[in-house]
C-alpha cells in the first residue's frame, strides 16, 4: 500500500479514488451483489431447475445468440461505414454521419414499434417479404433485426476516430514498399483498427445483450421461440417469482461478464502487438 | 538509374506547388532538393516517387516514362519524414515487409528473408533489434530502420523527404556522415529533401535550389554558394547583406562610391548581395573603401561579428572577421571604420522573386 501513498504531482488521488469506488458501489456493485443474495434464496438445486427450464433455456439461447450474430454484423458493416464516412467526401456525408447516432437518441420504444410497423406481414418491408416466405416481425429474426439497429453507433464511433488518425503516410509507405491495396489494408490499415474493432464489437454486444423496449414490440414475445431474456425476467417478476428472477438474471450476468473478460483478453493481446 | 524530370506542374486546387521543374538525376548521383518550406520540393519528390500525379509534364527513368506507373511498380524506395514505420510490427517484419508482400512467383524463401533482412539490419546498425517494436527505439534508430526497410525492395532510386528533420543536431550530422557514405558503397541514385543549407552543402553531389515551385538553381554546393543564380539562391544559401545600390556603365554605385563592378548589367536601380566573412574593415581609407561607424562587436565563438552602420547611406551591415585578424586591432563600438567588399554581386533590382515566406502549404514540415 505503500505505492499508493507516493507523493505524487497531480494532487487529491485519496480523495478522488475514495469518491469513485463508494460511487462504482452504489451504482454498480450493491445491486449486483443483492441479485446474488437474492438467487441464493433458491438454494443450489432450486437455482438449476430455474435456470434450465426449456423456455428459460430456448430464451438464453435466443438473447445470447441474437446479440452475437448482431454485433458481428455491426462489426462487419460498421466499420464499412466508418470506413466510408472518414475517407470519402461527398455530399450528404455529414448527415449520414448524423444518422448514426439516431439509435442513441431514440427512445427504444419508438424504435421498436417503427421496426415493428415497417416489418409486420402488413408493413413496407415486410409485406414484400412475406411474398417471398419470409418472416421477420413476431419471430426470431424480428429481435435480430431490432438488435442490430440498436447497436449500430457502437462499432462506427469506436472506430472513426483511429481511421481519422491513421496517418496516409503508412499507406503510402505500404504501397511504395510494393504491396497491392488488398495487402495494404489486410496488413498495414486491419491490424491498427483491429483493437478498436474489438472494443466496439463488445459494446455492441453487451448493449444488445440487455437490449429491451426496442426488442419485445418487434419479437411477438412467443415463450420458447422469441422471447428473451430480459422480458422472461421481468415476466418472472410481474408473478412475484423474484428468486427466479434473480437466478435467470444471475447467469445473464456471469455470462456476460465472461464474454467482456474474453473480449478484453483478446483486445489485451492485440494491442500488445504495438508494442505498447 | 537515372531519372529525367521534364516541365513537371503540379496544382492543388487554385494553388501551384510546382510550376515547371526540369531536372536531371545522373546515375548513382546523390541530389539534394532545398527550398524553404511551401518550395514545392517535398511535392516534387513524390511526383518522383509516383505518391503524387504531375498536372502536366513527365517523369522518365532511364528515358522510360514512369508516369503511368503505379508506385508499388516504380520500385523506389522512399524514406518518410517521419519514418512512417508500421508500429504493429517488429523491426523484423517492417524490414521484411516489402519481401512478403511479393507475389508468390518472385517472393523470396523464408530463409532467404531472413537472412536478407538480418544483413539489413547489420547494414543500418540495428541488428540487435530485430524483435523490438518501432515505439521502443530512439529517432535515429527508426530512421535507419524506415532506410532498411526502403532498401529491402532492392529500389532503382532512393527518395528520402526530410530525412535529418526530426532528429536532435548531434544524431543528425552523424546520420548524415553515415548515409553520404553508405551512398558511397552503394551507389544508389539518390534524391533528397531538406530546408537545411548546411545539410544539403554536406551530402549532396549537386543542389537544386528551390523556391515557389520553381527550380532557382542546379549544381555542386560550391557552384551555388559561390555563383548564385538568383538573389534569392544568394540569400538562402548562408548569410548576406542586402544593398540598394545604382547601377551605371557597368558599376555599380552605393553613394557616390563606386562599390563593384556589375559587368553587364542595365543602368538602373540595383541590389548588392555581400556576404559577412568577404568584408574588410580598415581603420584607414583604402581605395574603393566605404566610411561606416561600428554599431555593435559581438565575439562568437571563432569568429567575431561587426555591425557597421554605413555613413552616406541608410542600412546596416553584418561582417565577420575571423577571430584573430579581430584581436589583433580590436574594434569598439563608436569607431569610424572602412570597409570593402572582397566579392560581392550585383543583381537588377526587379530581378527574380524575393524569397518565399513560409506558407502553409506543407504542413508536415512545421510539425
Amino acid at each position: 500500500m505503500l505505492a499508493l501513498r507516493r507523493p505524487s504531482v497531480l494532487p487529491g488521488f485519496g480523495p478522488t479514488l475514495g469518491f469513485a469506488l463508494l460511487y462504482l458501489s452504489l451504482i454498480v456493485l450493491i445491486p449486483l451483489a443483492a441479485l446474488f443474495f437474492r438467487s441464493a434464496d433458491l438454494g443450489f438445486d432450486g437455482f438449476l431447475r430455474v435456470v434450465s427450464t426449456p423456455r428459460a433455456l430456448a430464451a438464453f439461447r435466443l438473447t445470447f445468440g441474437a446479440a452475437l450474430f448482431a454485433a458481428l454484423v455491426n462489426a462487419f458493416f460498421g466499420l464499412l461505414l466508418a470506413w466510408v464516412l472518414t475517407r470519402y467526401r461527398f455530399p450528404g456525408r455529414r448527415i449520414i454521419d448524423g444518422l448514426v447516432d439516431l439509435p442513441f437518441a431514440l427512445p427504444t420504444a419508438v424504435a421498436g414499434i417503427a421496426l415493428a410497423t415497417l416489418y409486420a406481414p402488413n408493413g413496407w418491408l415486410g409485406s414484400l417479404l412475406d411474398k417471398v416466405g419470409i418472416k421477420v416481425a413476431y419471430t426470431p429474426a424480428g429481435v435480430f433485426v431490432a438488435l442490430v439497429f440498436i447497436s449500430l453507433p457502437f462499432v462506427v464511433r469506436t472506430i472513426q476516430p483511429v481511421l481519422q488518425d491513421l496517418e496516409p503516410e503508412l499507406e503510402e509507405a505500404s504501397a511504395s514498399l510494393g504491396a497491392n491495396r488488398w495487402q495494404t489494408w489486410r496488413f498495414v490499415v486491419f491490424p491498427v483498427l483491429l483493437p478498436a474493432l474489438l472494443t466496439g464489437f463488445a459494446l455492441a454486444f453487451a448493449r444488445a445483450l440487455g437490449e429491451y423496449g426496442s426488442v419485445i414490440f418487434i419479437a411477438g414475445n412467443l415463450p420458447g421461440r422469441s422471447e428473451i431474456v430480459p422480458l422472461l425476467i421481468f415476466i418472472q417478476l410481474e408473478q412475484y417469482q423474484y428468486a427466479a428472477a434473480a437466478a435467470i438474471a444471475t447467469v445473464m450476468l456471469l455470462a456476460s461478464f465472461v464474454l467482456l473478460l474474453l473480449i478484453n483478453l483478446l483486445q489485451r493481446w492485440a494491442s500488445k502487438r504495438h508494442g505498447e | 538509374m537515372s531519372i529525367e524530370v521534364r516541365g513537371v506542374e503540379k496544382v492543388f486546387g487554385g494553388f501551384r506547388a510546382i510550376d515547371g521543374v526540369s531536372l536531371n538525376v545522373q546515375e548513382g548521383e546523390l541530389v539534394a532538393l532545398l527550398g524553404p518550406s511551401g518550395s514545392g520540393k517535398t511535392t516534387l519528390l513524390r511526383v518522383i516517387a509516383g505518391l503524387e500525379f504531375p498536372t502536366a509534364g513527365s517523369v522518365l527513368f532511364d528515358g522510360e516514362d514512369a508516369v503511368t506507373r503505379h508506385v508499388r511498380e516504380r520500385k523506389v524506395g522512399f524514406v518518410f519524414q517521419h519514418y512512417a514505420l508500421f508500429k504493429h510490427m517488429t523491426v523484423f517484419n517492417n524490414v521484411a515487409f516489402g519481401l512478403r508482400v511479393k507475389s508468390r512467383a518472385t517472393r523470396p524463401s523464408n530463409e532467404e528473408i531472413t537472412s536478407k533482412v538480418n544483413a539489413l539490419l547489420n547494414l543500418v546498425q540495428v541488428e540487435q533489434f530485430g524483435n523490438r517494436y518501432p515505439s521502443q527505439l530512439s529517432g535515429g534508430q527508426r530512421q535507419r530502420v524506415a532506410l532498411a526497410r526502403a532498401l529491402a525492395i532492392e529500389p532503382r532510386v532512393l527518395l528520402l523527404d526530410e530525412p535529418f528533420g526530426a532528429l536532435d543536431a548531434k544524431v543528425r550530422k552523424e546520420l548524415r556522415r553515415w548515409l553520404r557514405g553508405l551512398h558511397d558503397r552503394m551507389g544508389l541514385t539518390s534524391v533528397f529533401v531538406t530546408h537545411d543549407q548546411e545539410e544539403a552543402m554536406e551530402l549532396s553531389d549537386r543542389v537544386a535550389v528551390m523556391n515557389r515551385g520553381r527550380i532557382e538553381q542546379v549544381g555542386s554546393p560550391t557552384e551555388v554558394y559561390d555563383t548564385p543564380a538568383t538573389p534569392f539562391v544568394y540569400e538562402f544559401l548562408g548569410n548576406a547583406n542586402r544593398l540598394p545600390c545604382r547601377i551605371e556603365r557597368g558599376r555599380a554605385y552605393l553613394g557616390p562610391i563606386v562599390f563593384t563592378e556589375a559587368v553587364g548589367l542595365a543602368d538602373g536601380l540595383g541590389i548588392a548581395f555581400v556576404r559577412p566573412h568577404d568584408i574588410e574593415v580598415t581603420v584607414e581609407h583604402q581605395n574603393l573603401s566605404i566610411p561606416a561607424t561600428v554599431r555593435q562587436v559581438l565575439v562568437a565563438g571563432a569568429v567575431a561579428k561587426l555591425e557597421l552602420s554605413l555613413d552616406t547611406e541608410p542600412g546596416m551591415l553584418e561582417v565577420e572577421l575571423p577571430r584573430g585578424a579581430h584581436w589583433g586591432a580590436p574594434f569598439t563600438a563608436g569607431q569610424k571604420v572602412h570597409w570593402r567588399a572582397r566579392t560581392a554581386r550585383v543583381f537588377p533590382a526587379n530581378a527574380g522573386s524575393p524569397p518565399a515566406a513560409p506558407s502553409e502549404v506543407e504542413p508536415a514540415t512545421l510539425k
